[in-house]
C-alpha cells in the first residue's frame, strides 16, 4: 500500500471555523504548513476568512492581510515588492483566493500581475460558486450545476482558468487537490522553489454547496480526477504540459449522481456533460503531446 | 499609550486559534477498533492473519512468524494441508483476487524452520499436570497452549513417533516427514514429556491416568474404517485405506498390482489412489458414487490427482466382485443424484439394472472412517457418531476433554487444532489462569469499509501454488508443491487489505482537516490519540482509513 510520508512545518492550527470534513481546510493545511512561517498571506472575502479565526484568534501563524475582493494577485505583488525592497528577498507571499475571488473578481488583477511575472505564489481554492454567501454561481460553476442563482442548472459552461493563465505565459500553473495528497505536497513544494508568477488551482469540493456526505471530500476529489472532470496536471512557461493523474474511463455518472447540485439531471444532459469533459481530456492529452 | 498606537492594536491577531474548542461542534468521535478481519474469524485457529502478514510487508519476518505462532505453533504443516476456509472469506476476493495466505503462512513456517527460530521461552510454572491421550493435530495443539501457560503436559502416544494423521494419514509428498520432524521437535523443546508406543486401552489406564493428572485431554482421532457389508468376506483382495497409508508413510507398503480401484471422494481416496500410482500401479481409478462437485476432498488434490493420470468414475457404487477366466472384476451400479440428504448433499440414487464393470487387481475402500469409543468410566455419550462434548470441549466427565476426529465429523487438520487451543484454553481457565478467549461472535470487517483507492488492482503474486512438473512426481514422494521465495511473499503481502488491523500508515493523521489526530510514538498503546477538543467528528479519518480500523460513534451525554 501506498504510504504518505509528508514533512510539516505547524504553520496552520486547530481551532480553526471551518466546517467539519472541510477540504478546503486540509488543502490550507499543507498549502502553509509546506510554505512554512517565512511567509506572508493575503486573504480576500472567501471562506478563508472565518477559517482563520475572528480577532484576536488566528488559525494561522504568519502575518495574513484582508485585502479586498479583486486585489488579491496586485495585493500580494505590492507586499513581495515592498520586502525586496526593503532586502528580504527570501520571504513567499500568498495570495489565497476563492474561485469567485479568481474566475470573476479578481481576474483582472491576476492577469496583470501575470503579465509582469510578479514574484508570488497564487492559490485558488476552487469549490466551484460563491459557497461563502450562500451557493450563488461563479464562472466556475460547471454547466447544470445547480446554485441558488441558477436554480434551473446553469447554462453556460466552466471557464478555464488554466487556459487563460498559460496564455499569460507564466513560468508555473498546477492543478491538485487533496485526494492525492502527495502530489499536492509535490507541486506546492515545486512552486515554492521557483520564482515568479505561480499559480496552483485546487479543486475543493464543498459539503454543502455540492451536497455530499461529511466524510467525503477525498472520494469526491478523487472522482473528479478518475472521471476526467479534473485532470491534475502541470503547465510550465505556458507550454510544457504535464499531466500527473487523469481520467481513468470512468463514466462521469459516478461523480455526479453523489452530488445534489447535479440531482436534477436529465439523461441527455448527463451525456452532455460527458461528452464536454470527453472532448476537455482529448484537448489536454494534446497540450500534453501524448 | 498614544491614540492612533490604541487603535492599530485592535486591527492585530494576537493569540492563537488552538486555544478555541471546536470539540463541541461534534455530535459523533472516531474511535479506533477491534474488528477481526473475515480470515481470522474463518480461520479455525482463531489466527491474526492481517497482523503477521503486515509484519511479513513491512520485512519483520521473526516478528511476523511470532505473532503466527501464537495460535497456530506448526505454520510449516498447515501452511501445506489446510484447507484454508481464511482465502474463501478474503475480502480481496470480492475485488481482484484473495490473498495466498496459506504459501504465506508456509513461507513464514519454512523460513523460521530455516533459521532455527524457537518458541518463546515458558517462564512460568504452575502445578496443574494434563494427560494428552493422542499426539495427533488435536493433541499437539492442546499441549501447545498448555505449555505456553506453564502447565506440565505429558502426551501418550500408542503408535512409534508423534503426528498421528499427520504422519500416517497424509502421504510424505504433500508434508515431507522432515518438516513434520521438525516442527514437532520445536514444539517438544518447550518441555514436554512424550510415552510413545503407549496405547490407552483400559478403564484401569484410564483410572490411573485421572487419579495422577488434573485433567484429560482426548484426541485418539477416527481410526475405524467403514466398510461395505457385501465385501466383507473378500478381504483377499481388498485394502483399507487408511491402513494402506499407515504402511506406505511407514515404509511397508504392500504391492496392489498393476490395476488398482479405489474407493470413496475423500482426502484417503485421493491420497491412496496417488501413493499406489507413486509405488507402481499403472492404472488407478477412483469410484465415487455421486459427481466430483459433491467430493468432500479438496479440489486442488482433485485437480492434481488427474494431472498425474488418476482415473475418475462418477455415479458408480460397488456391488460385487466377479471372476471371469482369472480376472477379477468390480461390478458397480450406475447411480443419479436425487434431493439433498441430511448432509446437503445431493442423495446418490441407484439406476434400475444400469451396471458398469471395471478389472482390478486390487481395491482400496476409502469410505470414511468412525470413532473408536475410549474406554473411560460410564459416562461417555454419543451424538451424530463421535464423542459428544460441550462448547467447551469438555466430555459428561469432570476434567475429561476431547477433541479432533474423536468428536467432530468436520475432519481437517485447522479445526482438529483449534479443538486443541480451545480445550487448552477452557483447561486453563478452569486451572485458574488467564486466558485469552477467542472472538468468534465479533462481527467482521466488510469489503465496503476497505478504501480501495490505496489498492490498486493487482492479481495475485502468488496465483495457486507452484508445483513441479508431473513426470517428476510420479514416480516418487517428493513433494508437489512448492514454497515461494521472500520477494514474492513480500509482494504478495503488499496485497494484503489488513482489514481491521491499523498497520500505522498514518492516514487518519494526514487527512484530518482539524489537526485532531496525534501519533503515538511509544511502543506500548494506541498508534493515535484523537484529540477530543478539536476533534469535529466529521468522518475523514474513518474514511481515508485504508482497511476499516477506526469506525465513527455518536457521543450522547
Amino acid at each position: 500500500m501506498k504510504h504518505y510520508e509528508i514533512a510539516e512545518e505547524r504553520v496552520f492550527l486547530p481551532g480553526h471555523a471551518a466546517c467539519p470534513g472541510c477540504a478546503m481546510a486540509l488543502a490550507l493545511r499543507y498549502i502553509l504548513n509546506t510554505v512554512g512561517l517565512n511567509a506572508v498571506g493575503v486573504i480576500p472575502p472567501s471562506c478563508m476568512g472565518p477559517m482563520m479565526g475572528a480577532n484576536p484568534y488566528s488559525s494561522m501563524r504568519i502575518p495574513i492581510i484582508h485585502n479586498s475582493f479583486e486585489s488579491s494577485a496586485s495585493t500580494a505583488a505590492g507586499i513581495k515588492r515592498a520586502f525586496k525592497a526593503r532586502g528580504k528577498d527570501d520571504v513567499h507571499v500568498l495570495a489565497l483566493a476563492g474561485d469567485g475571488g479568481t474566475y470573476d473578481i479578481g481576474l483582472q488583477a491576476l492577469s496583470s500581475v501575470a503579465e509582469h511575472n510578479e514574484d508570488i505564489m497564487y492559490f485558488c481554492m476552487d469549490n466551484e460558486g460563491y459557497m461563502n454567501t450562500g451557493t450563488q454561481k461563479s464562472s466556475s460553476t460547471p454547466r447544470h450545476a445547480y446554485t441558488t442563482s441558477t436554480p434551473g442548472g446553469k447554462e453556460s459552461r466552466k471557464k478555464n482558468l488554466v487556459e487563460i493563465m498559460a496564455a499569460h505565459r507564466v513560468p508555473y500553473i498546477a492543478t491538485t487537490n487533496i485526494g492525492y495528497l502527495d502530489d499536492l505536497v509535490y507541486k506546492i513544494k515545486k512552486a515554492k522553489k521557483m520564482q515568479g508568477t505561480r499559480i496552483v488551482v485546487l479543486l475543493t469540493p464543498c459539503i454543502d454547496g455540492w451536497g455530499f456526505p461529511g466524510n467525503d471530500v477525498a472520494t469526491m476529489s478523487r472522482l473528479a480526477v478518475q472521471t476526467g472532470v479534473f485532470p491534475l496536471y502541470e503547465v510550465e512557461d505556458g507550454e510544457k504540459y504535464t499531466i500527473n493523474h487523469g481520467s481513468q474511463g470512468m463514466p462521469i455518472e459516478n461523480y455526479l449522481k453523489r452530488q445534489r447540485r447535479y440531482r436534477h439531471l436529465s439523461k441527455d444532459q448527463i451525456e452532455e456533460i460527458q461528452k464536454e469533459v470527453d472532448q476537455g481530456w482529448q484537448r489536454l492529452q494534446k497540450l500534453a503531446n501524448l | 499609550m498614544s491614540k492612533a498606537a490604541n487603535m492599530l492594536s485592535t486591527a492585530w491577531t494576537t493569540l492563537r486559534s488552538d486555544a478555541l474548542n471546536t470539540g463541541t461542534w461534534r455530535s459523533a468521535i472516531p474511535t479506533y477498533r477491534y474488528c477481526p478481519s473475515p480470515c481470522h474469524q474463518a480461520c479455525p485457529v482463531n489466527n491474526d492473519i492481517p497482523a503477521w502478514i503486515d509484519g511479513i510487508e513491512k520485512g519483520e519476518l521473526h516478528g511476523a512468524w511470532l505473532k503466527l505462532a501464537v495460535n497456530n505453533p506448526f505454520p510449516s504443516i498447515t501452511g501445506r494441508v489446510c484447507h484454508h476456509p481464511c482465502e474463501s472469506y478474503c475480502n480481496r476476493g470480492q475485488y481482484d483476487e484473495k490473498i495466498s495466505i496459506r504459501m504465506l503462512e508456509r513461507y513464514l513456517g519454512d523460513l523460521s524452520l530455516e533459521r532455527g527460530w524457537s518458541f518463546p521461552a515458558v517462564d512460568v510454572a504452575k502445578k496443574e499436570r494434563v494427560a494428552i491421550i493422542g499426539g495427533g493435530p488435536a493433541g499437539l495443539s492442546a499441549a501447545y497452549h498448555l505449555r505456553l501457560e506453564g502447565y506440565t503436559v505429558e502426551i501418550y502416544e500408542a503408535r512409534q513417533k508423534l503426528g498421528g494423521l499427520l504422519r500416517y494419514g497424509i502421504p510424505a509428498y504433500r508434508l515431507p516427514k522432515e518438516v513434520l520432524d521438525r516442527e514437532i521437535d520445536r514444539l517438544l523443546e518447550l518441555g514436554i514429556e512424550v510415552h510413545t508406543d503407549v496405547a490407552i486401552n483400559t478403564p484401569g489406564e484410564y483410572d490411573r491416568l485421572q487419579k495422577e493428572y488434573d485433567a484429560l485431554f482426548i484426541s485418539t482421532g477416527a481410526q475405524r474404517s467403514r466398510k461395505l457389508a457385501q465385501f466383507e468376506d473378500s478381504s483377499g483382495i481388498i485394502q483399507d485405506g487408511l491402513d494402506y497409508l499407515y504402511k506406505v508413510n511407514s515404509g511397508q507398503a504392500p504391492g496392489l498390482g498393476q490395476k488398482v480401484l479405489v474407493i470413496g471422494g475423500g482426502n484417503t481416496a485421493i491420497d491412496t489412489a496417488r501413493s499406489a500410482k507413486r509405488l507402481g500401479a499403472d492404472q488407478v481409478m477412483i469410484i465415487y458414487r455421486r459427481t466430483e462437485e459433491e467430493m468432500p476432498s479438496q479440489k486442488s488434490e482433485i485437480l492434481e490427482a488427474g494431472e498425474e493420470g488418476i482415473l475418475f468414475t462418477f455415479l458408480a457404487s460397488p456391488v460385487r466382485i466377479e471372476k471371469e477366466n482369472g480376472v477379477q472384476k468390480l461390478v458397480c451400479q450406475k447411480m443419479q443424484l436425487g434431493e439433498n440428504d441430511s448432509s446437503g448433499r445431493p442423495r446418490p440414487e441407484p439406476i434400475k439394472d444400469a451396471y458398469l464393470s471395471f478389472e482390478a487387481d486390487s481395491m482400496i475402500m476409502a469410505l470414511g472412517s468412525d470413532i473408536v469409543m475410549p474406554k473411560i468410566g460410564n459416562g461417555l455419550e454419543i451424538q451424530d457418531s463421535v464423542l459428544k462434548v460441550d462448547g467447551k470441549q469438555e466430555t459428561s466427565i469432570k476434567n475429561v476433554f476431547a477433541g479432533g476426529d474423536l468428536t467432530s465429523n468436520i475432519r481437517f487438520v485447522s479445526t482438529a487444532m483449534g479443538a486443541g487451543k480451545k480445550a487448552a484454553q477452557q483447561m486453563a481457565q478452569l486451572f485458574g489462569g488467564n486466558t485469552v478467549q477467542g472472538s468468534s461472535d465479533l462481527e467482521t470487517v466488510s469489503f465496503e469499509e476497505i478504501n480501495t483507492f490505496y489498492f490498486p488492482r493487482n492479481p495475485a503474486v502468488v496465483s495457486g501454488s507452484f508445483q513441479l512438473v508431473v513426470s517428476d512426481r510420479i514416480k516418487n514422494f517428493e513433494e508437489v508443491q512448492l514454497g515461494i521465495s521472500e520477494e514474492q511473499a513480500i509482494g504478495e503481502a503488499t496485497r494484503c487489505f489488513n482489514c481491521g488491523f491499523c498497520t500505522v500508515c498514518d492516514n487518519c493523521y494526514y487527512f484530518c482537516p482539524d489537526m485532531a489526530i496525534a501519533r503515538n510514538s511509544g511502543e506500548d498503546g494506541p498508534n493515535y490519540t484523537v484529540l477530543d477538543q478539536y476533534c469535529k467528528g466529521c468522518g475523514l479519518c474513518v474514511r481515508e482509513c485504508p482497511r476499516g480500523a477506526i469506525v465513527l460513534k455518536e457521543e450522547s451525554k
